[in-house]
C-alpha cells in the first residue's frame, strides 16, 4: 500500500463545510484598495496650506532670483528662512492626531493610524523633496555656493526644524505645541540669517557647524518618526 | 474574492482543528478577518498568512480561556465517524501523540497550508529550525503509523 502522509493529513482533518462563509465574505467591508491607491487617496486629506506654502517657497525662490542682485547670499537667506515654515507645517500635518487629541477616534477608523501617517509621510516626503530639490537647484545655479553647499544650507534648517517640531508635538498637545514649534522654526530661521549675515564664523567653521546640525537634525527626525509609527503600532498591539 | 475564500477555508480548517466545533471555528475565523482588516488597508495577497494565523491563534487561546469551565464537544459530522477509515483514525491519533510544537508545525504546514517561511514566522523560529522540526514531526508520525497501519513510504 502506497501511503502519502501529507495528503492523508489534509484528508483526516477535513472540517464540516462552513455555513456562513459566503455571506460573511460578501458583507465584509473588504478594502479592495491597492497600497498605491490607498496612498493616493490620502492626498485629499492633507491640508491645503501645505501645498500653498510649498508653492510659495518655489515662487519665492524663483522671484528672489530676479529681485536680488546676482550671486548674492541674500538668496540663500531667503530660501533658508522659508524652509523651516515648510518643515513645521509638515511636522504638524504628520502629528495632527496628537495635536487635536484624535488618537482614540482614529483608532476605530477603517485604516490603522500608523498606516495613514505612513501614507501621508510618503506624500509629504515626495512634495518636500521636490521643493528642496528645486530650491537647491535655484541656489546652486544663482548663488555662489554650488549644489553641495546649497543642499546643506537648505537641508539643515529643514531636518532640524522637522525633528524639533515632531519632538514638541509628541510631548505638547494642542495649540501650545503649534506655538512652540513655530517659535522653534522662527529661532532656526533667525539663527540662519544671523549665521549667514553677520559672518560670525569663517566659511569652513560655518560648514562644519551646519553639517553637525544637519546630522543631529536627521537623527532627531528619524527617532521621532520611529516613535510616531512604532509607538502607535504598539498601542494597536500589532507588534505584540 | 476567490483568494479570500481560499484563505477563509484555511483559517477555518486551522480553527476547527483547534476548537473542534464548527460554529466556534467559524466565529473565530470571521473575527480574525475583521481584526485583520481593521489594521490593514488591504489584504496583501499571500503575504500576510503568518499574521492572520497569529491573530487566529490568539483568538483560539481567548476562546479556551472563556470556555475553561464549559465542556467542549467535538462536532465532526456524525457520518464521518462511522465512515471514517482506519487510516484517518490512525492519522488523527498520530497527530495527537505529537508534542505540542511538532503538532503546531504540522497543523500550520499541512492542514493550514502555510509555506515553510510563513510557518516559521508564525511559530517564531528560523526557517532552518522549522525545516528540522517539521522533518522530525513527520518522522515521528510515520514511526507511529508504521506500527498502526500496514504501509510503506
Amino acid at each position: 500500500m502506497r501511503f502519502n502522509l501529507k495528503k492523508e493529513l489534509r484528508e483526516a482533518f477535513t472540517p464540516p463545510e462552513p455555513n456562513g462563509r459566503d455571506g460573511f465574505l460578501a458583507a465584509i467591508p473588504y478594502p479592495k484598495l491597492t497600497y498605491r491607491e490607498f496612498v493616493l487617496s490620502q492626498i485629499c486629506y492633507i491640508r491645503k496650506r501645505i501645498w500653498f506654502v510649498s508653492l510659495l517657497i518655489l515662487l519665492a525662490g524663483v522671484g528672489a532670483v530676479y529681485i536680488v542682485p546676482d550671486s548674492s547670499m541674500v538668496l540663500v537667506w531667503i530660501i533658508s528662512a522659508l524652509i523651516p515654515l515648510l518643515a513645521v507645517l509638515t511636522a504638524a500635518e504628520i502629528s495632527r492626531s496628537d495635536i487635536f487629541g484624535m488618537f482614540e477616534i482614529e483608532a476605530v477608523c477603517r485604516f490603522a493610524l500608523p498606516q495613514v501617517i505612513g501614507a501621508r509621510m510618503i506624500i509629504l516626503g515626495i512634495c518636500n523633496f521636490a521643493v528642496i530639490a528645486a530650491a537647491t537647484a535655484v541656489l546652486g545655479i544663482f548663488s555662489p555656493l554650488g549644489i553641495a553647499k546649497s543642499a546643506l544650507y537648505i537641508l539643515t534648517p529643514y531636518v532640524s526644524v522637522n525633528g524639533i517640531s515632531l519632538a514638541i508635538f509628541g510631548r505638547v498637545n494642542g495649540q501650545d505645541g503649534v506655538y512652540l514649534s513655530v517659535a522653534a522654526a522662527f529661532a532656526v530661521s533667525l539663527a540662519g540669517v544671523i549665521l549667514f549675515g553677520k559672518e560670525l564664523y569663517d566659511e569652513r567653521m560655518t560648514n562644519v557647524l551646519m553639517m553637525a546640525v544637519c546630522v543631529a537634525g536627521t537623527v532627531l527626525m528619524t527617532v521621532q518618526i520611529k516613535k510616531l509609527l512604532v509607538g502607535k503600532d504598539n498601542y494597536y498591539g500589532i507588534k505584540d | 474574492m476567490e483568494e479570500l475564500t481560499k484563505t477563509y477555508d484555511k483559517i477555518y480548517r486551522y480553527c476547527f482543528y483547534k476548537v473542534r466545533n464548527s460554529a466556534a471555528a467559524e466565529d473565530i475565523t470571521q473575527e480574525t478577518f475583521l481584526k485583520y482588516f481593521a489594521q490593514n488597508p488591504k489584504i496583501k495577497r499571500g503575504e500576510d498568512m503568518a499574521y492572520l494565523y497569529t491573530i487566529t491563534k490568539n483568538l483560539c487561546v481567548d476562546y479556551f480561556r472563556k470556555k475553561q469551565t464549559e465542556e467542549l464537544h467535538e462536532n465532526y459530522p456524525a457520518e464521518e465517524f462511522s465512515e471514517m477509515s482506519d487510516t484517518k483514525i490512525a492519522v488523527r491519533t498520530a497527530m495527537e501523540k505529537l508534542d505540542e510544537r511538532h503538532r503546531e508545525i504540522i497543523l500550520l504546514r499541512y492542514i493550514g497550508g502555510l509555506s515553510v517561511s510563513e510557518t516559521a514566522e508564525t511559530v517564531g523560529i528560523s526557517r532552518f529550525a522549522e525545516y528540522r522540526l517539521e522533518k522530525a514531526a513527520l518522522n515521528e508520525m510515520k514511526k507511529y503509523l508504521e506500527g498502526a497501519l500496514w504501509y510503506e513510504i
